[in-house]
C-alpha cells in the first residue's frame, strides 16, 4: 500500500514540475518572444530577420520569432478555438476572424495601438504605416463586417484586424488543353461542363469546405440549377446561405463533379499544374499568380480567371489574440509588415495582392526599386486585372456560417465519401460485418460451453 | 509487519519511467477521448454526438468505403502473404528473403507512399480505389506475412510426417495438416492488416488526391473542423474494433494452445 502512496507521489510530483517548468518558461518569455500563426507560403522570410533587427533598434531587446503555420482557415480556428494555442499574431481571412470575434478572442487593435503608446512612450511609437492600408479595402470591410456580436458587444473588425493580402478566388488553367470554349463555360469549366475529353479526371478543386461550397453555389447559379426561390439572390446571399435546399443542392453538384475530378488539395494543386499533371485547378488568385510566374520560367503558359457571373473576394488580415503574450511586438510587426518596401518584398515572394494602396506603392521608391528588380513593368504590374480586380457588387465577402457550419461540414463530407460505393452495398457490408462478428461470437462461446462439459464430465 | 525494501534499490524502479509515460500519453487521451464524446461544441454535456454519428448518412458511407477497403486489402494480403510465408519458411533462404520484405519497412511509411505516388503518376496511372488498395497492399504485407512465417516455420515437421505415412497426398497435407496448424497465424494477420488499414488516412489521402475518404480521414477531418465530439465517438467506434479484434485473437491463440490440432 505504501508503496503505490510513494509511487503516486513521484507521478504527481514529477508531473507538476513539468507544468510548472512549461508555466515558468512561458513567463519569462513573453519580453521577447513573437509568435506568430500563419498560412503556408505566406511571408517572405527575409521580413521576419529584418524584423528582428528592426524591433532591437528600437527596443534595444533581442526578439525570437516562432513562426508556425496552418492550411486551411478551419484548422486554425479549431486551435485557436480549443485554447490550444498561446500567439500573439494570427493571419487568416475574413469569416474566420469574424468567427474568432464572435467568441471574444481577439483584442481590439485600434486601442491597443493607442494603449501601447501610452504605455511605451520611450519606444516612439507611431504605427503609421497602418494607414497605407487601400481604403477600398476598408470600406469593404467595413460594409461587411459593421456589427459583429459578442455577447451584448458590437464590434467593427476593422478595429480588429489589419488587412495583409487581399485577393479572388477563381480558376488556374492551361491554355494549351483548354479551350476558348471551356472557358465560356465559366464555373462549369470545373465540371467540364463542355465534355472535353482532355480534362476528365485533370481538375483539381480544394480540399477546403467553404472554398468548395461556395464554387458548388455559384455554379448553380450560373447554370440555373438552384433550388426554387433563389434566382433572385445575389452572389454575396447565395455564398453565405446555408439552407438545407441549397445544401442538398450543392452536395448533388459536388457528388456529380467526382466523375471529372483529378482530386482534392490545398497544397501540391501549383506544383501539379506546373508539372501538367493537372489542367484546371481552383485557386486563390495569389497562388495562381506565382504559379503562372513559375511555369513561365520553365516556357509554359498557365493562365487565370474569375467567371463573369461573379466571384468570392476575401481578405487576410493580422489579428492579435487576447491571448498574446506579447501584444507590442505583435503590433510593432504589423506596422511593419505594412511598409511599402516589407509589402512589396512580401507580394513579390507569395505572389498575392498587397492591401497597402496601389498609389502608395506606386510612389514609393523602395518598393519601386524592389519590383524592378524583379523584373517588372511598374505599368503591368498595377494594371493587371488578376491582381487588382475592380471589385463590384459581382464579387461577394464570405462570412461566419455559426452553428450551421456542422451542417455544411457533414454535406461536405458525404460530398467527398461519396459516389465512391453504392449505399446498398455499405449496407451489407455492415450487414456481413455484424454477421461475421456475431459468428465469431457464437463460435467462442460454443467453445467455452464444450469445455466446461467436458470438465464437468472428467 | 511486512518489512518495506528500500525503494530505490529494487528492480521495479526502471519500469517507473514507462508507467509514467503510459499514464500521460496512453490513458490520459483515452480519457479526454471519453469526456470529449459528450460534450458539445460549447463544452456542455450532451448525447447529441452518438445522435449525429449514428444518424448521419456521411458516417455510414465511410465507415462503408473502409470496411471495402480493408476488406480487399486484408483478402489480397492474405492470398499473397501466405505462400510467401509458407514458401520463406520451407527453404534456406527465407531468411534473406525476409530481409528483403521487413527493409521497406525501415523507410518512413509517409515517404514511401509519397513515392509510391510519385510512380503512379510517372507511370499515367489514374489516382483512386486502386492505388490506393495498391498502396494499402504494400505497407501492410509485412505484418500479414510475419505472423504466418513464425506460425508456419515453427510447425512441428512430423506432423507432415505422419500424415504422408497414412498416405495424405501433397494437396491433404497442405489442408489437413499445414493450413489448420497456421490458423492462429492467419487471425493475428488479418487483425494486424484490417485494423490499421481502417484506421489508416496519409495513404488513402495521398494515393487518390483525396477522392476516397476513409475512416480515418473523417476522424482528421472531424478534428480539424473542431467537432470534438462527434471525432471522439468515431475514435471510440476505432478502439472497440481494435478490442474485439484483439479478444478474438487471444481466444484463438488460446484454442491453439489447449488443442493443437482441429
Amino acid at each position: 500500500m505504501k508503496k503505490i502512496a510513494l509511487i503516486l507521489c513521484i507521478v504527481l510530483l514529477v508531473a507538476f514540475t513539468v507544468v510548472c517548468f512549461a508555466g515558468c518558461n512561458n513567463n519569462e518569455a513573453t519580453t521577447n518572444r513573437l509568435v506568430i500563426y500563419n498560412w503556408e507560403d505566406y511571408i517572405e522570410p527575409e521580413i521576419l530577420e529584418s524584423f528582428k533587427a528592426y524591433y532591437k533598434s528600437v527596443t534595444g531587446i533581442d526578439l525570437e520569432i516562432v513562426y508556425t503555420t496552418f492550411d486551411t482557415n478551419e484548422t486554425m480556428m479549431t486551435k485557436m478555438l480549443q485554447g490550444d494555442a498561446v500567439v500573439d499574431l494570427i493571419c487568416p481571412s475574413d469569416y474566420a476572424i469574424e468567427r474568432l470575434m464572435t467568441h471574444g478572442l481577439l483584442q481590439n487593435m485600434t486601442e491597443l495601438a493607442s494603449s501601447l503608446k501610452e504605455k511605451y512612450p520611450q519606444y516612439n511609437l507611431t504605427f503609421d504605416s497602418f494607414d497605407n492600408i487601400e481604403p477600398l479595402v476598408h470600406e469593404k470591410i467595413g460594409s461587411e463586417f459593421s456589427s459583429v456580436k459578442y455577447g451584448n458587444k458590437t464590434m467593427s473588425m476593422n478595429d480588429y484586424m489589419v488587412p495583409y493580402m487581399w485577393g479572388t478566388l477563381g480558376i488556374l488553367y492551361n491554355p494549351k488543353y483548354v479551350t476558348e470554349e471551356d472557358l465560356s463555360a465559366g464555373y462549369g469549366l470545373l465540371w467540364n461542363e463542355k465534355n472535353n475529353p482532355k480534362l476528365n479526371g485533370k481538375i483539381l478543386i480544394k480540399d477546403s469546405v467553404r472554398d468548395t461550397y461556395c464554387v458548388a453555389v455559384l455554379y448553380m447559379y450560373e447554370y440555373g440549377l438552384l433550388p426554387d426561390g433563389y434566382e433572385d439572390y445575389s452572389v454575396q446571399d447565395l455564398i453565405n446561405c446555408t439552407d438545407s435546399e441549397m445544401l442538398e443542392a450543392a452536395e448533388e453538384v459536388l457528388t456529380k463533379q467526382r466523375e471529372v475530378l483529378s482530386g482534392y488539395e490545398v497544397d501540391f494543386g501549383k506544383d501539379d499544374m506546373i508539372n501538367e499533371i493537372a489542367y484546371v485547378d481552383l485557386a486563390w488568385s495569389g497562388d495562381a499568380l506565382w504559379a503562372i510566374e513559375e511555369a513561365e520560367a520553365i516556357g509554359m503558359t498557365l493562365d487565370y480567371f474569375t467567371p463573369e457571373i461573379g466571384a468570392n473576394v476575401w481578405f487576410d488580415g493580422w489579428a492579435i489574440p487576447t491571448v498574446a503574450p506579447n501584444p507590442l511586438a505583435a503590433m510593432m510587426f504589423v506596422d511593419y509588415i505594412n511598409r511599402p518596401d516589407s509589402a512589396m518584398l512580401n507580394s513579390m515572394a507569395i505572389g498575392y495582392t498587397s492591401a497597402v494602396a496601389k498609389d502608395i506603392l506606386q510612389n514609393d521608391e523602395d518598393a519601386l526599386a524592389i519590383l524592378i528588380d524583379n523584373e517588372y513593368e511598374p505599368d503591368d504590374f498595377f494594371g493587371d486585372e488578376r491582381r487588382y480586380p475592380t471589385v463590384d457588387e459581382t464579387f461577394g465577402v464570405m462570412h461566419d456560417f455559426g452553428k450551421a457550419n456542422d451542417t455544411v461540414v457533414a454535406m461536405w463530407e458525404r460530398a467527398k465519401a461519396g459516389g465512391g460505393i453504392p449505399m446498398s452495398l455499405v449496407y451489407t457490408l455492415i450487414v456481413l460485418a455484424v454477421i461475421i462478428a456475431g459468428l465469431i461470437l457464437a463460435y467462442v462461446i460454443k467453445e467455452k460451453l464444450k469445455l466446461r462439459k467436458k470438465v464437468e464430465t472428467e | 509487519m511486512k518489512k518495506i525494501k528500500p525503494f530505490f534499490l529494487s528492480k521495479k524502479v526502471f519500469g517507473y519511467p514507462y508507467v509514467l509515460f503510459m499514464l500521460i500519453f496512453v490513458i490520459m487521451p483515452l480519457v479526454l477521448i471519453l469526456v470529449n464524446a459528450f460534450l458539445d461544441t460549447d463544452g456542455y454535456l450532451t448525447l447529441e454526438n452518438f445522435k449525429t454519428f449514428f444518424t448521419e448518412k456521411s458516417s455510414l458511407v465511410v465507415l462503408g468505403n473502409s470496411l471495402l477497403v480493408g476488406l480487399i486489402t486484408t483478402v489480397i494480403c492474405l492470398l499473397i502473404g501466405y505462400p510467401v510465408a509458407y514458401i520463406l519458411s520451407k527453404y534456406s533462404s527465407g531468411k534473406i528473403l525476409v530481409l528483403l520484405f521487413i527493409l521497406p519497412m525501415w523507410v518512413n511509411f509517409l515517404i514511401r507512399t509519397l513515392a509510391t505516388k510519385a510512380v503512379f503518376v510517372a507511370m499515367g496511372v489514374e489516382l483512386g480505389m486502386g492505388t490506393v488498395i495498391f498502396g494499402m497492399v504494400y505497407n501492410y504485407l509485412p505484418f500479414m506475412i510475419l505472423p504466418l512465417h513464425t506460425v508456419i516455420s515453427s510447425i512441428d515437421k512430423s506432423y507432415i510426417e505422419a500424415a504422408e505415412d497414412l498416405g495424405a497426398d501433397k494437396s491433404n497435407v497442405f489442408l489437413k495438416t499445414i493450413l489448420p496448424l497456421s490458423v492462429s497465424g492467419i487471425i493475428s494477420g488479418i487483425t494486424m492488416v484490417f485494423i490499421p488499414t481502417i484506421s489508416t488516412y496519409a495513404i488513402s489521402q495521398l494515393l487518390s488526391n483525396g477522392t476516397i475518404f476513409l475512416f480515418g480521414d473523417s476522424i482528421q477531418m472531424k478534428f480539424e473542423q473542431g467537432l470534438y465530439g462527434v471525432g471522439s465517438i468515431m475514435s471510440i467506434v476505432m478502439l472497440i474494433f481494435v478490442l474485439i479484434s484483439n479478444f478474438l485473437m487471444n481466444k484463438f491463440s488460446n484454442n491453439m494452445q489447449r488443442r493443437t490440432i482441429w
